[in-house]
């Protein structure tokens, strides 16, 4: 009994992890990766930022795409608006509250093609300590040989959030309710 | 933006008023006044502060810790159930004010990063807090509001300059419900009831708290609350050695040194700093 057990474990083993190492391992290139948002500002003009420390690795299979997946983390202390003062605001307990959330961070749990270099990832997102289901569209931009003897493949996506629901809801008058992300990315693979 | 900022001040005010109208009546004043004070600063509170943070009880138990406050406040009500068993009445303080510290800091602890000791200085300054105004002359029952007023408002400039406007916003709403309290004082409440006084020294704690822990104040900043809290803690004392008289031009003068000093700080920080949105 426990020999059949033993070997039907084993056979789901081999048949799974073929497709588990059929996806590239793109490493992201901080310094040629942009993580950027805007919000809305007195209902009159949108204010631009970005977070300058983000991590992160993306999984490509594009024979299969239900075996690509997305993985970033970004650093909420890293905000920064060009306005250091404000960025200090963004960092405090009205917002991001980034001593005790420090960071925000975006798991794929499903991946779809969706026409040509197009993809549709789904996954969570957990921001300021609250987790919810997030989907948006992934363009491949690119991918080639690097100078530096890499392969790195680029990407970008857009996106909008609603702060409320991450409980990032001080100022309502003031700043707008729906605050859009933009990911554009090259990673190297591994 | 200054209007959006006004705006839950102004809510906090109008609806710390409403539990007075009833006071307007003077058969209603002596049965009422007792419980106005508390309800004034509930409501007040309250309602301020849902307009400032919409929907800020979801989701629950807070994520964010600085949003245990309004949670936690009608507890501090029950401590005053002690009647006049002030040493029942401090431990209740000491432990619901350390467990509020504790949730409060839970995030931290989690990280490592947090100053243990706050747990139970959070908890032995609200059971120092907490004396028995009413048996004092009635010059303590009009002291507390008065320095509770101070005190939040300074606070809040503080807040601001630490880049913490929901701070500030908590903490002038606080000084604001003084006008209320010391209206339901004159219409009839005779002395302060411990649970107000109880009440409102939690929510100037955790303001502290929350500022000290996940904002950015200036270390000398903390010195300066920490000077403001004495004539808090030995207001009784101040209203049986001093006539009422000395006391009002103490309170004043120690009322001008308090915004001197932050105006003068504020000042040195060169006040184009400051981020107003």
């Amino acid at each position: 009994m426990f020999k059949k057990i033993a070997l039907g474990a084993l056979s789901a083993a081999l048949l799974a992890s073929p497709a588990a190492f059929a996806a590239d391992a793109y490493k992201i290139d901080d310094v040629h990766s942009h993580l950027n948002f805007k919000i809305l500002h007195l209902n009159t003009g949108y204010q631009y930022g970005r977070f300058n420390d983000f991590e992160g690795t993306v999984w490509v299979d594009e024979k299969n795409p239900a075996n690509s997946k997305v993985e970033i983390t970004a650093k909420t202390e890293s905000i920064d608006t060009r306005a250091p003062k404000r960025d200090e605001h963004l960092r405090s307990p009205d917002f991001f509250n980034a001593k005790q959330f420090p960071t925000l961070s975006f798991k794929s749990t499903k991946v779809e093609a969706a026409g040509k270099d197009t993809y549709k990832v789904t996954g969570n997102l957990t921001l300021h300590g609250v987790t919810k289901p997030l989907t948006f569209t992934f363009h491949k931009t690119g991918e080639g040989k690097d100078p530096w003897g890499g392969f790195r493949m680029g990407g970008e996506a857009t996106f909008s959030i609603n702060r409320f629901d991450y409980g990032i809801n001080y100022m309502p008058d003031g700043l707008g309710k729906d605050v859009t992300l933009m990911l554009s990315f090259e990673g190297v693979k591994q | 933006m200054l209007i959006s900022f006004l705006i839950p001040l102004a809510i906090a005010l109008g609806a710390g008023l409403l539990p007075l109208l009833p006071l307007l009546h003077p058969g209603l004043r002596r049965r009422l006044a007792p419980h106005a004070g508390l309800l004034a600063l509930w409501l007040g509170y309250y309602a301020g502060y849902t307009r400032m943070l919409p929907q800020w009880w979801q989701p629950l138990p807070p994520v964010d810790s600085t949003r245990w406050l309004p949670l936690l406040l009608p507890l501090f009500a029950l401590p005053a159930l002690a009647g006049r068993r002030l040493w029942l009445r401090r431990s209740a303080l000491f432990v619901l004010g350390a467990g509020s510290a504790w949730l409060t800091m839970a995030p931290l602890m989690a990280q490592g990063q947090a100053p243990l000791l706050l747990i139970p200085g959070c908890g032995l300054l609200l059971a120092a807090l907490a004396q028995n105004d009413s048996a004092s002359e009635s010059t303590a029952a009009w002291l507390w509001p008065l320095l509770i007023a101070m005190i939040a408002g300074t606070s809040g400039t503080l807040f601001v300059l630490g880049s913490t406007a929901q701070m500030a916003h908590q903490a002038w709403m606080l000084a604001l419900l003084q006008m209320p309290l010391t209206l339901m004082l004159r219409l009839g409440g005779r002395s302060l009831t411990a649970a107000l006084a109880d009440s409102s020294a939690y929510i100037l704690a955790a303001l502290w708290l929350n500022a000290g822990l996940y904002a950015s104040p200036a270390p000398w900043q903390a010195w300066l609350l920490a000077l403001l809290a004495l004539p808090l803690i030995g207001r009784s004392s101040l209203a049986r050695r001093l006539s009422p008289r000395r006391l009002a031009l103490a309170l004043s003068l120690t009322a001008l040194l308090a915004t001197g000093a932050t105006v003068t700080a504020a000042w040195l920080l060169q006040p184009q700093d400051v981020y107003w949105g």
